[in-house]
């Protein structure tokens, strides 16, 4: 996979550039800013372009940065990364796309099979969504009744936050160990209980209208 | 005092909560910009050269050490954040505290100004607050209510599972 990567902190950068080669990946660019970056795919086939959040050109160039780069060159995927596991930068992030994209913590992926598999699913079309995230949204504040999450069974919650995460039916049940069948079932329990609309087979909305419901329930206004 | 925007902001007497000034909110930045560029940067670095060397060396230790790094960090993000919401300075106050309250487990509603507050008003509107969602435990219930531009006014009332009773808060700041 060809990869570009836009970081302002030279250590990070040496040390991507180092896993991503060692991933047998090919990297086509490495730059400090986002300016730089998009000059980069503007001229040069990338398969998928790695961002720092927090990097010039803005205090959040990361998100301008890719922003213009799904513009120009929609199908190149887009992996951002910060320190930071935010839902302000999810949200951001998911008006950017909701497809071949992708937001984790930088720490999370430093390693091969992790920032590999990570690549793959962003360059497959999938969103891919911090699992230390997704797994904040799906649980319920302590001392409060979680309204209809309290309704999901365990294996449900585990699907939901496997589904916040952006992970396929297959993925789902490779992670935990049902077929894929069995998720489906799941998946349609859940949509019930929670009341949620839109299409479930197309994967992208399936994400999103999980993600816009457990936000809701911590915004109230 | 009475109900405004449904919400009845009467009835108790308020508690003041003291705002910080331009330079508290000024170091406070510059130290999670510290923290962040560098124990937090130093530390992922180190998480990206312990994935190399376990490329080459087996050994559990070393995934030991990887877990240990990403509690360290987990930790760093923590103090950081407390210092000053990273959304704050990029986003401004209702994405920065809305991401806190998620990040909290806390029910939030915000009712800010139309207007955007500027840079001063800002920062330390955020962190009055920010600081005051720290407080607070998962689960409870807060009401932010921000009006003014050059005087800030505040209110907030939280109602924590388990306590009697809403709690009552206010502030004003002289900004700009």
């Amino acid at each position: 996979m060809r990869v570009a990567i836009a970081e302002d902190g030279v250590l990070f950068r040496e040390g991507l550039v180092l896993l991503l080669k060692a991933a047998g990946h090919e990297v086509v660019g490495c730059v400090g800013d986002g300016d730089a970056l998009l000059s980069l795919v503007a001229t040069t086939p990338v398969d998928v372009a790695v961002l720092d959040i927090r990097m010039p050109p803005d205090p959040d160039g990361g998100l301008a940065t890719a922003e213009r780069i799904r513009a120009l060159r929609p199908e190149t995927g887009l992996l951002l990364l910060s320190h930071y596991a935010e839902t302000h930068y999810l949200m951001r992030i998911l008006e950017v796309g909701t497809e071949r994209i992708g937001y984790r913590l930088k720490e999370r992926v430093a390693g091969v099979q992790v920032l590999d598999d990570t690549l793959t699913r962003i360059a497959d079309g999938e969103i891919v969504i911090e699992p230390v995230l997704a797994k904040r949204l799906v649980q319920v504040p302590g001392g409060r009744d979680g309204g209809a999450l309290s309704a999901l069974s365990e294996r449900e919650h585990d699907v939901l936050r496997l589904m916040a995460e952006g992970r396929t039916n297959n993925a789902i049940a490779a992670e935990l160990f049902v077929s894929a069948k069995a998720v489906e079932k799941h998946i349609a329990s859940i949509f019930t209980k929670l009341d949620l609309p839109g299409d479930q087979a197309v994967h992208h909305r399936r994400v999103l209208a999980v993600l816009a419901y457990l936000r809701a329930q911590r915004i109230d206004g | 005092m009475g109900v405004i925007g449904g919400v009845r902001w009467g009835g108790v007497l308020p508690r003041r909560l003291r705002a910080p000034s331009r330079d508290a909110a000024d170091r406070r930045y510059a130290l999670e910009r510290t923290l962040h560029h560098g124990a937090v940067a130093d530390v992922s670095v180190l998480a990206l050269e312990l994935a190399m060397v376990s490329r080459s060396v087996a050994d559990p230790r070393l995934d030991t050490a990887q877990t240990t790094l990403q509690r360290a960090l987990d930790d760093l993000r923590s103090v950081g954040a407390a210092i000053y919401p990273p959304v704050l300075a990029g986003a401004g106050v209702g994405p920065a505290l809305r991401s806190l309250a998620d990040r909290l487990g806390l029910r939030l509603r915000l009712d800010l100004p139309a207007h955007d507050l500027d840079g001063d008003a800002r920062a330390r509107t955020g962190l009055l607050v920010a600081d005051h969602l720290q407080t607070l435990c998962p689960g409870t219930a807060v009401h932010v209510r921000v009006r003014g531009r050059r005087l800030v006014r505040v209110r907030i009332i939280d109602r924590q599972p388990g306590r009697p009773g809403p709690r009552h808060y206010r502030a004003a700041l002289r900004c700009g």
